[in-house]
């Protein structure tokens, strides 16, 4: 039998008494903070990569707690029975949060990247020719369609706009600019 | 050698998926940037009221296919039937502002 591999012990867990906004933890709760903290941690590091930054967040939601049970010991609410995990869900939330944020900055900064495709200038008219034969010939739901999708909204809300499906919208916003680009060839064949 | 284009192209394949989305942008951002600058009118002639701009974002069948066809060809008008849809947008997308602070535990 292959003899059991002795594991190290782990770096201490060390925990500030304030967090980096200066707020005191409460010794109540930097006492819960010290058992829950290393599994909360491997949590964190899991899904945002850095230790430090999970660790910030973990001082965070540790001082939200103490501000939060001091808070409903002078307003007479009932005090928080499980302290532990009272504080775990409160750190799960804030990394959640962060997360969310993050993915959020990620895609703004891929599509501002994507914005900056080098438009020639015979695009430009290209564009602008087609659109201005879509607000020529296309019927009202059509063109409304087509600007509302130039600023911006989801096929998801336009359809709520219109009371039809995102498909839907999706569609009538290509028929219509089937429809444009049709008519742009009829009129260039006769010159 | 195909040249790159920003007009949305008819056809769709997974393969050229992506490079496809970067084009619809392009499109769409050029769309944007016509209607919004390429038709000034320093003198607002003929320009309907914010209050119809505003209406034609908030409720467009009360309001008449001209205003539609104006702001296509008024870029001033567009920019502030532009600014309504916004509003609108963010107004429908934050129906109400909630603050989120922990669930008390269950014993």
């Amino acid at each position: 039998m292959r003899p059991r591999r002795e594991t190290k012990p782990g770096p201490p867990f060390l925990l500030n008494s304030v967090d980096r906004f200066g707020r005191q933890i409460a010794p109540a709760v930097l006492s819960v903070s010290m058992e829950i903290g290393p599994r909360a941690l491997a949590y964190a590091q899991n899904l945002i990569g850095d230790p430090a930054l999970a660790m910030n967040y973990f001082e965070e939601a540790a001082a939200s707690v103490s501000a939060a049970i001091e808070e409903k010991k002078t307003s007479g609410a009932p005090a928080v029975r499980n302290v532990a995990a009272y504080l775990f869900r409160t750190f799960i939330r804030m990394v959640d949060d962060a997360k969310h944020k993050e993915k959020i900055l990620q895609e703004s900064l891929r599509e501002s990247g994507e914005a900056r495709i080098p438009l020639t200038e015979e695009a430009q008219v290209e564009t602008a020719v087609l659109l201005n034969e879509v607000m020529e010939t296309c019927d009202r739901a059509s063109r409304e369609v087509v600007v509302l999708r130039l600023e911006g909204f989801t096929w998801k809300e336009i359809g709520r706009q219109f009371d039809i499906s995102s498909h839907a919208a999706e569609a009538r916003f290509s028929k219509a600019l089937d429809h444009a680009r049709k008519m742009l060839k009829i009129r260039r064949r006769k010159g | 050698m195909r040249r790159a284009s920003p007009l949305p192209s008819d056809t769709r394949n997974s393969k050229g998926h992506k490079r496809k989305q970067s084009v619809d942008k392009a499109f769409l951002e050029l769309g944007r940037r016509h209607f919004a600058h390429d038709f000034p009118n320093p003198t607002r002639q003929g320009c309907p009221q914010d209050t119809v701009l505003r209406l034609l974002a908030e409720q467009p069948t009360k309001v008449e296919d001209s205003v539609l066809d104006h702001i296509a060809l008024c870029s001033p008008c567009y920019t502030t039937y532009s600014g309504f849809l916004q509003r609108m947008k963010a107004r429908n997308s934050n129906p109400r502002p909630q603050t989120r602070s922990p669930k008390r535990p269950r014993a």
